[in-house]
Order: C-alpha cells, then sequence, then structure tokens
C-alpha cells in the first residue's frame, strides 16, 4: 500500500456551477421583466378597444392567464437557481481542501523513504539514515517509515473528513433537486411517516471509538421510481408506440397512470457518548478512583412508498423512533494494601413505530393503520449490595402532529450522569419516545466502598 | 341600439406595437434569444458532479420549451386582438356607412362625428 494516497472529487471545478447560475438569473430576470411589462402596459388596451360586444368575444383571455406558466417557470428556474448556489458556497471549502490534499499527497508520495538493501547486524540508525536518504549516518528518532506512514495516516483521515463534507453537500443538492423535479412525488413523502419496524437493530454501536462531546449525525435519504403515463386521443404517427404501450398498462391499472413503483425512505441517527473519572480521598486513609461514561442514541426510520399491482395501487408509509441509553459506573476503593472494586450498569430502551397503508383500486378502498410501543430496562451492579443513586424513566406518548425533532440534554460529572432524551416523529402519525437517566457516581462509588469497606472486616 | 361599440385603430396598432416589443423581449430572455432553454439543460450537464448535473439538466430539460409555448400563446392572443380591431373597424365603418344612407334618406343630413377617429381622422366612406 504504498501508491499515492487517492483523493476523490479533488478535480471538480465549480465553474461550471457558476455559469449556469448566471445564465439561469439572466434568463429569468428577462422573463420577469417582460412579463411586467406585458403586465403594466395591457391595461392600455381599455382606452382604444372597448364595447360590450367586444368584450363578449369569449376568445379574449386575459393576460395574466397567459403569462401564469411564465411565472411559474421562472419560480422553478429560482429553486434551481437558490439549490445550485447552495451547493456552490457550500462545496467551495471542501473542494478547496481536497485539491489542496491532492498536492500534499503527491508530495508525501515523492517523500517516501527509499527501500535500502543493508548487511545483517547494520545498526538501525545506520539504516534509518539510508532509508531517509543521507549519505552519512545521522541521528533519527524513529524509521522513516514509521514518520511516512504516520503522515500518511493522518493526511488519509483529513482527506476522508473533506470527502465526507463534500458529498454531504452534494448529497442535500441532489435531494433538493430530486424535490423540484417531482414535486407531486416527493410531497406525498413529506406527509407520511415509518412502516416496517427492524426492532432487531442496535441501539448502541459498542464498537464505536470512544469520544466525548460529539454530535454524530448521519442522514441518508434514497429514493427511487418509475412511472408510464398514456396520453389517450393521441393521434401523433410519432407517438404511436408509446400511446401502444400506455394502452396496454392502461388496461391492467386503474387511473390510467401506470405506477411501476414509487419508494422512499430515510434514517436518521444520533449518538452521544461521553466520560468522566477522578480520585477521592487521601493516601494515607479510604481512597479511591471512580469513572462514569453513558452512550445514548437516537434513531428514526421513515419511509413510504406507491405500488400498483395491476388492479391496485397501494400507498404505505412508515415512521419509527428508537431512543436509549446506557450508563456505566465502576470504582474502586483502596485503603492500605486492601483494594475493593465494583462497578454498575444501567440501560433504557424505548420504541415506537407507527404504519399506515391505503389500498384503491378495482375493489374499493381500504386502508390499515397502526401504532405500536415498546419500553424496557435493566439496571445491574456488581460486587455491590445496595447500589442507590440509579433512576431511569421512560415514557412513549403517540400524538398526531407534523415535523421531526429530537432533544438530548447531557451532563455528566462524578457528581452526577444525567441524560434525558426526547425523541418525536411525527408525520402525519407520531408517535413520541422520551427517556431519562440519573445516575450519581459518588454515591454508586460510596456504596462500593461501603460494601467493602475494609475497616468493617475486623 | 344597433352600435354599441367602438374601436380606436391607431391605438390597438400602438397597443400590439407595444406589445409585441415586451414579447420579443421575453424570448431574448432565453440565453439563445429564441425561446429555447435547451441550453440551461445542457449546461447543466457540464457540472462536473454526475448527480447534482443529472438532475439539475432533467429538472431544466422538463421546461425547455415552456418559454416558447408561451410566446406563441401571447402572440396568439395578440393576433387575436388585431384581428379583432380589424374586422370591428371595418363592420363600424360599414354600420356607418348605412346609418349613414338611412339617415340622409330620412332626415337629409347626418354628421358621422361618432365614427371619427380623434388620432386617425378617419372618416366614414
Amino acid at each position: 500500500m504504498t501508491g499515492q494516497l487517492p483523493v476523490p472529487y479533488a478535480d471538480y471545478t465549480l465553474e461550471p456551477v457558476r455559469a449556469l447560475l448566471g445564465a439561469l438569473h439572466r434568463t429569468a430576470t428577462g422573463i420577469e421583466q417582460s412579463v411586467t411589462r406585458l403586465h403594466d402596459h395591457w391595461p392600455t388596451l381599455s382606452s382604444s378597444f372597448s364595447g360590450t360586444l367586444l368584450t363578449s368575444v369569449p376568445s379574449t383571455p386575459t393576460i395574466t392567464e397567459k403569462t401564469t406558466p411564465a411565472t411559474e417557470l421562472v419560480a422553478v428556474m429560482r429553486d434551481v437557481w437558490d439549490t445550485l448556489d447552495t451547493y456552490a458556497d457550500d462545496a467551495h471549502t471542501p473542494l478547496e481542501n481536497l485539491r489542496r490534499l491532492r498536492d500534499e499527497a503527491a508530495t508525501l508520495q515523492s517523500q517516501r523513504p527509499r527501500d535500502v538493501m543493508v548487511a545483517p547486524g547494520t545498526p538501525d540508525q545506520e539504516v534509518w539514515a539510508a532509508q531517509a536518504g543521507y549519505s552519512n549516518p545521522v541521528c533519527l528518532p524513529e524509521s522513516p517509515f514509521d514518520t511516512w506512514n504516520r503522515q500518511r495516516d493522518e493526511l488519509k483521515a483529513e482527506i476522508a473528513t473533506w470527502v465526507q463534507a463534500y458529498e454531504n453537500v452534494a448529497q442535500q443538492c441532489v435531494a433538493t433537486l430530486r424535490r423540484i423535479n417531482s414535486p407531486v412525488a416527493m410531497g406525498v413523502w413529506d406527509a407520511w411517516t415509518p412502516s416496517e419496524a427492524p426492532y432487531d437493530r442496535p441501539m448502541f454501536d459498542t464498537d464505536r471509538m470512544h469520544w466525548e462531546h460529539k454530535d454524530n449525525k448521519r442522514r441518508e435519504e434514497t429514493y427511487s421510481f418509475e412511472i408510464s403515463r398514456s396520453t389517450p386521443g393521441d393521434d401523433d404517427s410519432t407517438k404511436t408506440a408509446e400511446t401502444t404501450s400506455s394502452t396496454q398498462a392502461k388496461e391492467s391499472t386503474t387511473f390510467g397512470i401506470n405506477t411501476v413503483g414509487l419508494n422512499t425512505s430515510q434514517s436518521w441517527f444520533r449518538g452521544h457518548q461521553d466520560a468522566a473519572s477522578g480520585i477521592f480521598g487521601s493516601q494515607d486513609g479510604v481512597h479511591g478512583s471512580g469513572n462514569a461514561s453513558y452512550q445514548a442514541g437516537l434513531m428514526a426510520d421513515t419511509g413510504a412508498g406507491i405500488n400498483g399491482d395491476g388492479a391496485n395501487i397501494t400507498a404505505s408509509a412508515y415512521a419509527q423512533a428508537q431512543a436509549g441509553v446506557r450508563a456505566d459506573v465502576d470504582g474502586s476503593v483502596e485503603y492500605g494494601v486492601l483494594h475493593a472494586g465494583g462497578s454498575a450498569s444501567a440501560s433504557v430502551g424505548a420504541v415506537a413505530a407507527a404504519k399506515a397503508g391505503v389500498t384503491a383500486g378495482k375493489d374499493g378502498v381500504s386502508a390499515e393503520l397502526g401504532v405500536d410501543a415498546m419500553v424496557g430496562g435493566e439496571a445491574s451492579a456488581e460486587l455491590a449490595g445496595g447500589i442507590s443513586g440509579v433512576s431511569a424513566g421512560v415514557g412513549v406518548t403517540g400524538y398526531v402532529g407534523a415535523g421531526f425533532g429530537a432533544n438530548l440534554d447531557a451532563d455528566i460529572t462524578l457528581d452526577r450522569v444525567a441524560v434525558d432524551l426526547d425523541l418525536g416523529v411525527a408525520l402525519g402519525i407520531g408517535a413520541g419516545v422520551n427517556v431519562s437517566f440519573d445516575i450519581d457516581p459518588k454515591e454508586v462509588i460510596t456504596d462500593i466502598g461501603n460494601a467493602f469497606d475494609p475497616r468493617g472486616w475486623f | 341600439m344597433l352600435i354599441d361599440f367602438d374601436i380606436d385603430p391607431a391605438g390597438v396598432d400602438i397597443f400590439l406595437t407595444q406589445a409585441k416589443k415586451h414579447v420579443q423581449g421575453l424570448r431574448d430572455a432565453s440565453p439563445t434569444g429564441d425561446g429555447n432553454l435547451k441550453s440551461l439543460a445542457d449546461d447543466a450537464q457540464t457540472l462536473c458532479d454526475p448527480d447534482v448535473a443529472r438532475l439539475a439538466h432533467s429538472v431544466l430539460a422538463n421546461h425547455t420549451g415552456d418559454l416558447q409555448r408561451i410566446v406563441g400563446e401571447i402572440e396568439a392572443v395578440l393576433g387575436t386582438i388585431g384581428e379583432m380591431a380589424a374586422v370591428v373597424s371595418e363592420t363600424d365603418q360599414c354600420s356607418a356607412q348605412t346609418l349613414e344612407t338611412t339617415y340622409a334618406g330620412t332626415v337629409g343630413s347626418f354628421e358621422p362625428s361618432r365614427f371619427a377617429s380623434p388620432q386617425t381622422g378617419l372618416k366614414p366612406q
């Protein structure tokens, strides 16, 4: 693995975006100005063209009717302009850094230490000097390959950071353009919520690296759909093939629009974890140390779809929210040569899900609606009886509303580990999850100390 | 009442001339000046990010013919107004001529000032 580090998107430039933005702005502005002038000019017609007979002529349309499509066209162009302008602004820094990192990767590659052949028993310093390109022995603190590999890893990590930053920007842009492109279809999504509930999803990712006060948010959005449309009565010979095909499709569908399938799903995840540690007491008496940590996760999945099976069209939507908290406290108490330790942990989780579906077809219309919720929690302690200072609560509420929100308030010190999660998912049908958690590490450690107080052994 | 409408042919001409100028402005607003917005969709395909390019192109490609169609419909309205003006003016003049003949035969005098256009001085024949 000694080739130059790949730097994705480093060759992307925003010049074509800027050029398109300019063209869009000029075009939209020109259309707007011309429409305004036409509107301003139109009333002058009445001063030279009037009379009840003329005003009764049915083929005289108003200019507003004729310019409304122009106004709508400008609105679409403005939406595209806003989306691409945001993309250009937000992508600028990530792409600039990726170009810099591409240059740095090339420079680092050119500075790769040499592979050298040495006689067995050659001192490291001489080998390292040769690998570094020195003709005479020099004092190097480590192998040039170690240094180079570390620099390479650092560069790789920074590249990954900016790649992710760019992909987030591009993903947001693509999602917005999709909505502009299919406002009706996307409107269905916006109004709908969760479905098949993946209850087997892990509440916590225990393999993750430890981090403090970091908000890990991940959002995925995927859409796929296919719609074919029939055009009844179209005599245009150039569209014969299409019309025939559509007619066949129409025979097996209900509404003349053959909805093959239109599905989307979104997942949202936020994780928090933090830790605190400290010591107490004095070396002459009872003393010890304690550690406390918590992990809190919020997960939400939403999805919706429209699918046709020939005779029926089924629309369904689902939403699910999971919230969970896990807290661990461990401590040790020492007195002289005696040592005792213990730990306590607790976890609370809640799941709320809602789903809705409507089927329409030859046999009529049917609908189903469901809301499920389940909660659970457990607490355990080892090597300590009467652990106190741990309390947990969880509640699930259902509500109807709109919007999606999550709040996490967390506080962690050796005096207190408190987590309060409030997750609401309400997309048409909603369910809310609230989880609270409160642990007093000092009290836990005190209990450990009391249970194993060496003074009580005599 | 036989005639309850009136027209100023010259005023209509001025209106149409100005309106056509604004419609031409609408057409000129397109990048190629012909009302076609295809070049915008084509420009979208030059964006470096393939996903962004594909969707931007898709959005704009759905509207490439919109401006031309709008211009065409407004021009059709203006054409209708022009034709109506011509028909009304002709009808107006014919009616005036009939009235003049009728009045001349019964009253012996007639002043068709009603059909005179102050802008053009057009008189019934």
